[in-house]
């Protein structure tokens, strides 16, 4: 299930909140949650649920050994080491063996069946919740949890479980305890969940639609024996196409993800929970290290704190700090998928990062804003040519034609009026990847203060807005076809 | 700048509301919720067929272990809920009128799945496919087999590829697949090859409303192929008897006429008319004249272009449905998928049809197989037509110039049809297939296999 479907909107989420606010008290409030999150996780994953509960099990197990051993230090680091390596064992045959192998395959030229493993839903970051889990306990920074119906809960939580953000536990242990909440709140978590819906569906789905018409759906894509002629369908896409084709989908993964991360934050502050944010307006940075303190925040701060920094972060010498950086970014490329692209696309951010440390972010820093902020939007927009195609003779064939290199023309009629078809929804879309709305929130907000017109006017939209994009998301939900979760595949 | 007073009440009366709000916003988010989780339990509510996409939807799959292990029983739980969720037409028209505010011109609707080919030029020299060692047991016609054809009728109804709205017409845009274009040749070929001496064989390709209708300095851009060379293509590559009928020039002479629909892929019965009287010219035949068939409407018709992109323009100004009523008498008896037989008129009275379903007046529509006699004949030729829907618009008038005429339609039918030609004593087979389905390889995958 994902939160822009309509049994969830219309069935999981309104059951869930009526048996959530029937409950009494927190205990039965959290068996609650588990109860529904549990009923989630299953129903996109009958089989892989128990994979949930196991690894959410296995973790409890260690996370308390490690408690118990707090004098015996070696002791304590055999658990952490148990509890890391069923993790990311875990990990790495549901996600990568399939990947391993086929590169082992290829590269040794061995005869043997790669078998199809299919990726858990959501495991890369329940997988990460867990092990973030485990290592704050060991480091002494939170306390291990005694019962394990709390453990479970926190990695299989609805809100977060398969899409993000990855909540730290000490982040949420004392709410998951103890929450209130009031109905200031609920209208916030009501507000931010419609806002990531609209997102989702007005925007993000249109933005996707489009990308798919000019660079063609991923399931297209992947079918190897139409390689060649999905290959001369992306030559004979006119360069105005590509690059239209290559804007939408940049505007759609930042949308997508958002919204998903903005509905998971307002479904928790519905109930009393508050995540982190995971993106402050990503493309607004004016660097590449900028960006990715802006983008899926969740994910960097986890490879900040549990991999650059315990490898020594940037105190043992510049080469060393190079080197950590590039096993950060590789793995960071790596986590968003199992295939080449990703880690390349990593690596590719990786250039970037050192040179900027080297010496183009005090040159940015010196730039005017429009240049930097430019040069920030260039690198990330050709980086998802990177992200979006698994094979890289599409990419190579896709930046040629962006260029005109294939012969393609610069437009043609039906660019040109796929382009027009859809020039105001896109003037919206970037609107809605910066922080303007934000601004005029603000500003109403402010207004209303001395201005009793306004007032009324400010509290109006605020209870029309949410209402209305429900209710907008519905119309463009029903007996629609399109409706991809991009970061399943993560 | 000096504050303004406003009056004490008003303040009060601001304050109160704002009071108030905290819980109006919470309220009605979750009556939404609620009211519509009632809505979606009253299954009378849902629809279960989509006039307008012409299918039936989704439904609440069966129970079973497995499908409850793999997962694919809630993924089908979550499509049932929301492909027939209440109101479904409604919402889905108001989203289109939504989606409408997006941008301006022309409206593209999917860009084409293939690249644009040249269409080159036939080689003379083709071999047919019953020559160069097809599989298929060509010669041993005696033995009918049934082949394993799958029994689905939603894989053949032919999807449409990218359309263009200008205004409120639609146009179908059309590629060549010189593969597929080469099977299909290489049928007709063969079929004429097989029953040289006992039919004649007929080709006609029929042109899709882009080449004919649209106006030439629009048509000029865009990147359709040329159905006037897929056309040539075609007929150039009949070398063995089978004659072309050249309905692009026909159609073309009379492109200002109500020939092709706005808001359907199909053209419309005086188009169809055109045809017949074009095939009549090249078969020796005298037309009739248009005159004595009476001319009748029955009510408007939104088609396929309107149940594939909602376009609001289409749905404002739909098309009309006018059918010729023949001066001849007939009957007519068709055989469905199911193999059940029913008599039915020649050009049925569809004025209370569904205004999606109008295009079914003629020839009782798409049935595997249709057999009509003409009761105002004593005697007279027999023909066979193979056709998809394009076909049974032209039936009508087809049937004045016969005693009796067969119609396959290829896309269900699953025997052989050069035994039945041959059996039958069929004077005139004809081919009536439309320059869009000419290039998709699942359709002529279909006709490949009754073809023996």
């Amino acid at each position: 299930m994902v939160f822009s479907n309509l049994f969830f909107i219309y069935m999981f989420l309104p059951l869930s909140l009526i048996a959530y606010f029937l409950a009494k008290d927190i205990k039965a409030k959290n068996i609650v949650l588990l109860c529904f999150s549990l009923f989630f996780y299953a129903w996109g994953e009958p089989k892989y649920v128990f994979i949930l509960i196991a690894e959410a099990f296995a973790d409890y197990v260690l996370a308390l050994a490690i408690e118990k051993n707090r004098k015996d230090k070696k002791k304590a680091k055999l658990a952490l080491i148990g509890a890391v390596a069923v993790d990311l064992g875990l990990l790495c045959i549901f996600k990568y063996l399939t990947f391993i192998l086929g590169n082992v395959k290829n590269i040794t030229g061995a005869q043997f069946e790669v078998m199809q493993i299919a990726l858990p839903i959501g495991i890369s970051f329940y997988t990460f919740q867990l092990l973030s889990y485990v290592v704050d306990v060991y480091r002494g920074e939170v306390e291990a949890q005694k019962d394990f119906t709390y453990v479970l809960l926190y990695a299989s939580l609805f809100h977060q479980c398969i899409a993000g953000p990855i909540v730290r536990y000490q982040d949420v242990c004392r709410e998951i305890v103890s929450r209130k909440t009031d109905l200031n709140q609920i209208s916030k978590g009501i507000t931010r969940f419609a806002v990531g819906l609209g997102k989702k569906a007005l925007l993000a789905n249109v933005c996707g639609e489009i990308a798919d018409m000019v660079l063609l759906s991923d399931s297209a894509l992947a079918v190897a024996a139409d390689y060649e002629k999905n290959l001369a369908l992306l030559q004979s896409r006119p360069a105005l196409g590509l690059w239209f084709g290559v804007l939408m989908y940049m505007l759609q993964i930042y949308l997508d993800f958002s919204a998903y991360s903005d509905m998971a934050i307002g479904m928790g502050q519905m109930i009393g929970f508050h995540y982190k944010e995971n993106f402050d307006y990503p493309y607004m940075s004016k660097s590449v290290g900028e960006f990715w303190r802006r983008w899926h925040m969740s994910l960097g701060s986890f490879f900040r704190d549990y991999v650059y920094i315990p490898l020594g972060g940037n105190r043992k010498g510049m080469a060393r700090t190079i080197f950590n950086m590039f096993v950060v970014w590789a793995l960071t490329g790596l986590w968003h998928g199992a295939s080449w692209n990703f880690v390349l696309w990593g690596l590719y951010f990786f250039v970037f990062l050192v040179l900027e440390r080297l010496f183009l972010g005090e040159k940015l820093k010196k730039a005017p804003p429009a240049v930097s902020h430019i040069y920030l939007l260039v690198i990330v927009y050709f980086g998802w040519v990177l992200f979006r195609f698994r094979n890289l003779g599409f990419v190579g064939t896709v930046l040629k034609g962006m260029f005109g290199l294939n012969a393609n023309g610069f437009t043609s009629f039906e660019i040109s009026a796929l382009v027009k078809n859809n020039i105001f929804f896109l003037i919206v879309a970037i609107i809605a990847a910066t922080p303007v709305v934000k601004y005029v929130g603000k500003l109403l907000n402010s207004v209303s203060k001395t201005n009793p017109y306004a007032a009324v006017f400010n509290v109006t939209r605020k209870i029309i807005v949410p209402v209305a994009l429900l209710i907008l998301s519905t119309m463009s939900l029903v007996g629609d076809s399109y409706n991809p979760f991009l970061y399943f595949q993560f | 700048m000096k504050k303004k007073k406003y009056p004490k009440r008003f303040i009060k009366g601001v304050k109160k509301y704002i009071k108030l709000s905290k819980s109006l916003l919470p309220g009605l988010f979750f009556l939404c919720l609620t009211l519509g989780m009632l809505f979606s339990l009253i299954i009378p509510l849902r629809p279960t067929y989509s006039e307008f996409e012409k299918r039936e939807l989704a439904s609440f799959p069966k129970f079973s272990v497995s499908a409850l292990v793999s997962g694919s029983y809630f993924k089908d739980i979550d499509t049932w809920f929301a492909d027939t969720f209440p109101f479904r037409e409604r919402l889905i028209s108001a989203n289109s009128k939504l989606s409408e505010l997006r941008g301006v011109g022309d409206k593209i609707y999917g860009l084409n799945d293939m690249a644009v080919q040249t269409v080159p030029q036939a080689s003379s020299e083709k071999t047919t496919e019953a020559e160069s060692g097809n599989k298929e047991p060509s010669e041993t016609t005696e033995k009918q087999t049934e082949p394993t054809v799958p029994d689905q009728i939603n894989d053949v109804t032919q999807t449409l590829g990218g359309i263009l709205v200008i205004g409120d017409t639609g146009y179908e845009y059309c590629s060549f697949h010189q593969g597929v274009a080469d099977k299909y040749v290489g049928i007709i070929n063969k079929t004429a090859q097989q029953l040289k001496g006992v039919s004649n064989v007929y080709c006609m390709v029929v042109p899709t409303s882009m080449d004919i209708t649209m106006s030439d300095n629009v048509r000029k851009g865009i990147n359709s192929c040329d159905q006037s060379e897929v056309a040539k293509y075609i007929y150039d590559s009949l070398n063995t008897g089978a004659k072309s009928v050249d309905l692009y020039t026909q159609l073309r002479m009379h492109r200002d006429e109500y020939v092709y629909f706005r808001t359907d892929h199909h053209w419309t019965a005086l188009g169809a008319y055109y045809a017949y009287a074009k095939f009549c010219e090249t078969a020796g035949y005298k037309p009739m004249s248009l005159e004595k068939y009476e001319k009748v409407s029955y009510g408007d018709f939104l088609g396929s272009f309107y149940g594939d992109t909602n376009n609001s323009a289409m749905k404002k100004n739909p098309d009309e449905l006018i059918a010729y009523l023949p001066p001849y008498k007939s009957s007519l008896t068709f055989t469905n998928t199911q193999g059940k037989s029913f008599n039915w008129e020649l050009v049925h009275d569809v004025s209370n049809y569904p205004i999606s379903e109008k295009y079914n007046s003629f020839a009782g529509s798409d049935n595997p197989f249709t057999v009509i006699e003409n009761l105002s004949k004593e005697k007279g030729k027999t023909c066979l037509v193979i056709k998809e829907s394009f076909g049974n618009a032209m039936i009508p008038f087809l049937v004045g110039k016969y005693k009796k005429v067969y119609v396959i339609d290829y896309r269900y039918y699953k025997k052989g049809i050069i035994t039945f030609a041959k059996q039958n004593k069929i004077d005139d087979v004809l081919f009536i297939n439309n320059a869009s389905a000419v290039r998709s390889d699942t359709l002529i995958e279909r006709m490949r296999v009754i073809d023996y």
